[in-house]
C-alpha cells in the first residue's frame, strides 16, 4: 500500500510558520500539527511494529519527542521528514527493546495478522484465499525480519509508505544513492530469502 | 558484473518505483535489449514486488483514531511535563475565543463527568477506555437535543428581558451563539437563526417594534424552524409587557402551544398566556390556561403563583366559591412549604376559612360581599350593614365591618386600595366609631363595640376600656345577638383580674 497517495500537499512555510507559534508559547499550534501528520506517523510506526497498540504508543512518543526538541528543527529540512526520522528512530529502538523482552501476543494484532493479507483486497474470497495469503504474508514479514537494519528502513519507508527517495535520504540522514542501494540490496534479499515461497505461490 | 551493469542496477532501482527520469529509462531499455542477465534480475525483482504487494496489509488504524489521538499526545505531553525549549510554559493563556469553548465543555462537562474522567488514560492499554469514552461522550452529545437546549436558554432569555437584565440578555445571546455554533444546524435553520440573533439585539437595545418585525419575519419565513418557537414568545412577551397589546400577546402564546407537542417551555407560555388573558379580561381563558398549567405540569415552576391567581379568578371575577376552596385546599395541603416561601400562607388560610365558614350558608355572605365591595361608596356601606346583619357570626361579617372601617377611615376613593391592615390599633378603634356613628342598624353597632373592645383588651391591653365597650353591648344594645358573647368577655376579664391580685398578693 502506499500511504503517501493520501498525503495532502502542504505548504512547508505553514510548518514552519506553527512551529514558530509552539516556540512562543501558543501550543495550540502543535495539535494542528499533529492532526496533519498523525496519520503518516502512525501508519510508518505501524509498518514497523506490525500492532496498533505498539504503533500507538510510538506514535504518541515521537509527537512527544518531537514537541521536546522542536527547538532543533532547522527548517532548511522539510518538517514531514524530520519528524518521520523520529518516528522510524522510535519504531527501530521499540523494535529493539521488544526483542529483548519478548511480548504476550496480543488477539488484536493476531486478527490483523490473519486476515490482515485477505482485507485489502476488495472482491469476496474463499477462506482458503485468505489462509494462504495470511501464509504467505508471514513469511514475508518474516523475510523482511532478516533484512540488516538499514535496508529493511529503506523498504518499508518505500515500498510500504511510498515516500519518494529523496524524502527517505532526509530522513536517513543520507544520499539518495545510498538509499537505492540499500533498496537494490533489500530487494535482492528479500528475493533470495522467498525463491522457494515465491515459486508455490505463483504455482497457485 | 560489467560495470555498465553495475550502474544500471541503481538506475533498476529507481525504476522499480517509478522514480526514474525519462533520459535514465531510455538507457535502462536500452540497456535491457541487450543484456538479458539484467532483464532477468529487473524481471524477478518486479515479480518479488508483486509478490509482497499482494501479502500486504492494510494499516489497521485504530477506532476514531483520527479524533482521539491528538488528545493522547496532548495528555501525554502534559503529564510528561515536556516543553518546546526556549518556551517557559507548555500550553499558553487561552484566548477569549478558546474560553467560550472552554465554558461550553464545562457545560457538557457537567453531563459527560464519568466519562471525562476516563481521559486521564495515556497509553496505548487505555485506548479501548478512551474510545468507549468518547463513544459515550458522542451518545451525550447527541442526547442534547439542538431543540431542547435552545428552548431551555430561549426561556432564560424571556425570563431575562422580562425582568429588563438587557446586560444578561447580552451574555446569555453570546453564549448561545458559541452554542448554536457547535450545534448540527441546516441552512435553513441557520438562517432563521440569524434572524433571530438580529431581532434579539433589538430588544438588548429596547428597540421593541424593529424586534417584533424581525421576529416576525423569521415566523413568516420559517415558521418550522427551531427557533420559531422562541421568536413566538418573545413577539408575545414584547406585546404583553412592552406594547401592552395583549390579543396580539395572546395570538402569539396560542400558536406557541398549537403549534409544537409537551415541551419544557409550554408550562412557562401556558402562564404567560393565562397572565395576558387575565390583563385582557377574558378571566374565563385566563382560569383554563392556569387551570391547564395545574393539572399538566404540577411540578412545574410556577405552579403556586398560578394556583394563587387561578383561586383568586375563581374566587373574585368569576364567583366560583366551590372552584377556589378546591384551588386553596390543594395550596394548604400540598404547597405548603411553596407557600410559606412565597408568604401567602396567612393568605391562604384565611381565604380557606373564609370560604368554609361560607360554605354553610351556599356561599351567600362571600357573594353579599363581593357585591357589596363592587358597589359605590353609599351602597357599599349599606350593603355590609345588611350582610352583618344577615350572617351577624359569619367571617364574612368580620371582613364587612373591616371594610366599612377602612371606607370610613380613608374615604370611598382611597379604599379601593387600603386595607384594614395598614390601620394602627388606634386608627381602627377611631375608624369603627366612625361605622357605629353612621350605621343604622343596632346589630353593626355592637358587632363594632365588641371590635373595640378586643383591641382594646388584645392589642392595646387597656383591660377597663375593653370592659366598658362589652358592657355598652349589654347596656345599649340588649336585644342583639352580640350580648351573650359580651357577657362572656367580662366575665373572663373580671376572673382573670381576680386570679391575677391573687398571684400578685
Amino acid at each position: 500500500m502506499q500511504e503517501s497517495d493520501k498525503r495532502p500537499v502542504f505548504e512547508e512555510h505553514e510548518d514552519e510558520l506553527l512551529v514558530k507559534q509552539v516556540l512562543r508559547g501558543e501550543s495550540g499550534s502543535f495539535d494542528i500539527l499533529v492532526r496533519r501528520y498523525q496519520s503518516v506517523v502512525y501508519a510508518t510506526a505501524y509498518r514497523f511494529v506490525k500492532s496498533r497498540e505498539d504503533a500507538l504508543d510510538v506514535a504518541q512518543d515521537a509527537f512527544i519527542k518531537a514537541f521536546r526538541s522542536l527547538y532543533t528543527w532547522q527548517p532548511t529540512a522539510p518538517f514531514r521528514a524530520w519528524l518521520l526520522r523520529i518516528a522510524v528512530n522510535m519504531s527501530i529502538d521499540y523494535l529493539r527493546r521488544r526483542k529483548r523482552t519478548p511480548q504476550a501476543v496480543d488477539p488484536e494484532e493476531l486478527m490483523v495478522l490473519e486476515y490482515g493479507g485477505a482485507e485489502r483486497h476488495s472482491h469476496v474470497e474463499e477462506p482458503s484465499d485468505r489462509a494462504s495469503d495470511s501464509e504467505l504474508g508471514t513469511l514475508i514479514r518474516a523475510a523482511a525480519d532478516t533484512l540488516p537494519e538499514r535496508q529493511k528502513m529503506v523498504f518499508i519507508l518505500r515500498h510500504y509508505q511510498g515516500l519518494p527517495l529523496k524524502e527517505i535520504a532526509e530522513i536517513m540522514n543520507c544520499t539518495e544513492g545510498t538509499v537505492k542501494t540499500h533498496l537494490f540490496r533489500a530487494v535482492g534479499k528479500l528475493r533470495d530469502e522467498l525463491r522457494g515461497v515465491r515459486r508455490d505461490f505463483m504455482r497457485g | 558484473m560489467l560495470f555498465r551493469c553495475y550502474r544500471m542496477r541503481k538506475r533498476i532501482a529507481s525504476y522499480l518505483w517509478g522514480e526514474l527520469d525519462e533520459s535514465d529509462r531510455v538507457r535502462l531499455h536500452g540497456h535491457l535489449e541487450r543484456c538479458s542477465r539484467c532483464a532477468r534480475e529487473l524481471e524477478s525483482r518486479q515479480e518479488l514486488l508483486r509478490l509482497v504487494d499482494s501479502a500486504t496489509p492494510e494499516v489497521a488504524y485504530p477506532e476514531r483514531f483520527e479524533e482521539l489521538f491528538p488528545t493522547m499526545v496532548r495528555r501525554g505531553i502534559e503529564v510528561s511535563g515536556a516543553k518546546p525549549t526556549g518556551t517557559s510554559t507548555v500550553w499558553a493563556p487561552i484566548g477569549l475565543r478558546q474560553a467560550a469553548y472552554v465554558a461550553c465543555a464545562l457545560v457538557l462537562g457537567i453531563l459527560i463527568g464519568a466519562s471525562t474522567a476516563m481521559y486521564g488514560g495515556l497509553r496505548s492499554s487505555h485506548y479501548k477506555r478512551l474510545a468507549q469514552a468518547a463513544a459515550q461522550l458522542e451518545t451525550m452529545r447527541k442526547a442534547i437535543e439542538t431543540e431542547r437546549v435552545l428552548d431551555k436558554l430561549g426561556g432564560l432569555k424571556v425570563e431575562l428581558a422580562a425582568e429588563g437584565n438587557s446586560n444578561l440578555f447580552a451574555k446569555i445571546s453570546a453564549f448561545e451563539n458559541v452554542l448554536v455554533g457547535l450545534m448540527p444546524l441546516d441552512d435553513e435553520q441557520r438562517q432563521a437563526w440569524l434572524l433571530a440573533r438580529n431581532a434579539d439585539t433589538e430588544v438588548a437595545a429596547g428597540n421593541f417594534a424593529d424586534a417584533t418585525s424581525t421576529y416576525n419575519a423569521l415566523l413568516d419565513r420559517y415558521p418550522d424552524s427551531v427557533i420559531a418557537p422562541r421568536a413566538r414568545q418573545m413577539v408575545a412577551f414584547i406585546a404583553k409587557e412592552k406594547l401592552g397589546d395583549y390579543p396580539q400577546a395572546i395570538r402569539q402564546y396560542e400558536a406557541e402551544l398549537a403549534s409544537s407537542e409537551l415541551k419544557e417551555t409550554t408550562e412557562r407560555t401556558l402562564f404567560d398566556l393565562a397572565g395576558a388573558c387575565f390583563e385582557a379580561g377574558e378571566y374565563e381563558n385566563a382560569a383554563a390556561a392556569y387551570a391547564s398549567l395545574v393539572e399538566r405540569f404540577p411540578d412545574g415552576p410556577h405552579i403556586v403563583e398560578a394556583m394563587l391567581k387561578l383561586s383568586d379568578i375563581y374566587f373574585a371575577k368569576l364567583g366560583d366559591f366551590n372552584a377556589a376552596r378546591n384551588v386553596y385546599y390543594q395550596l394548604a395541603s400540598n404547597y405548603a412549604d411553596a407557600v410559606n416561601k412565597v408568604g401567602a400562607q396567612s393568605l391562604v388560610q384565611t381565604q380557606l376559612a373564609m370560604l368554609d365558614d361560607s360554605a354553610r350558608y351556599g356561599f351567600k355572605p362571600i357573594s353579599l360581599f363581593l357585591e357589596a365591595r363592587a358597589k359605590d361608596r353609599g351602597e357599599a356601606f349599606a350593603s355590609c350593614e345588611r350582610l352583618i346583619h344577615m350572617y351577624p357570626r359569619t367571617i364574612v361579617a368580620k371582613l364587612a365591618l373591616d371594610e366599612m372601617a377602612v371606607t370610613e377611615w380613608y374615604g370611598p376613593e382611597a379604599a379601593e386600595t387600603a386595607s384594614i391592615a395598614s390601620l394602627s390599633d388606634e386608627q381602627r378603634v377611631e375608624a369603627l366609631r366612625k361605622v357605629i356613628a353612621r350605621c343604622r342598624r343596632n346589630e353593626v353597632a355592637a358587632f363594632a363595640h365588641m371590635a373595640i373592645g378586643d383591641i382594646f383588651r388584645d392589642q392595646l391591653k387597656n383591660v377597663k376600656q375593653a370592659r366598658r365597650e362589652y358592657q355598652t353591648v349589654l347596656d345599649s344594645y340588649p336585644d342583639s345577638m352580640r350580648t351573650f358573647e359580651a357577657q362572656s368577655r367580662i366575665n373572663r376579664l373580671v376572673l382573670a383580674s381576680a386570679t391575677g391580685e391573687e398571684s400578685r398578693s
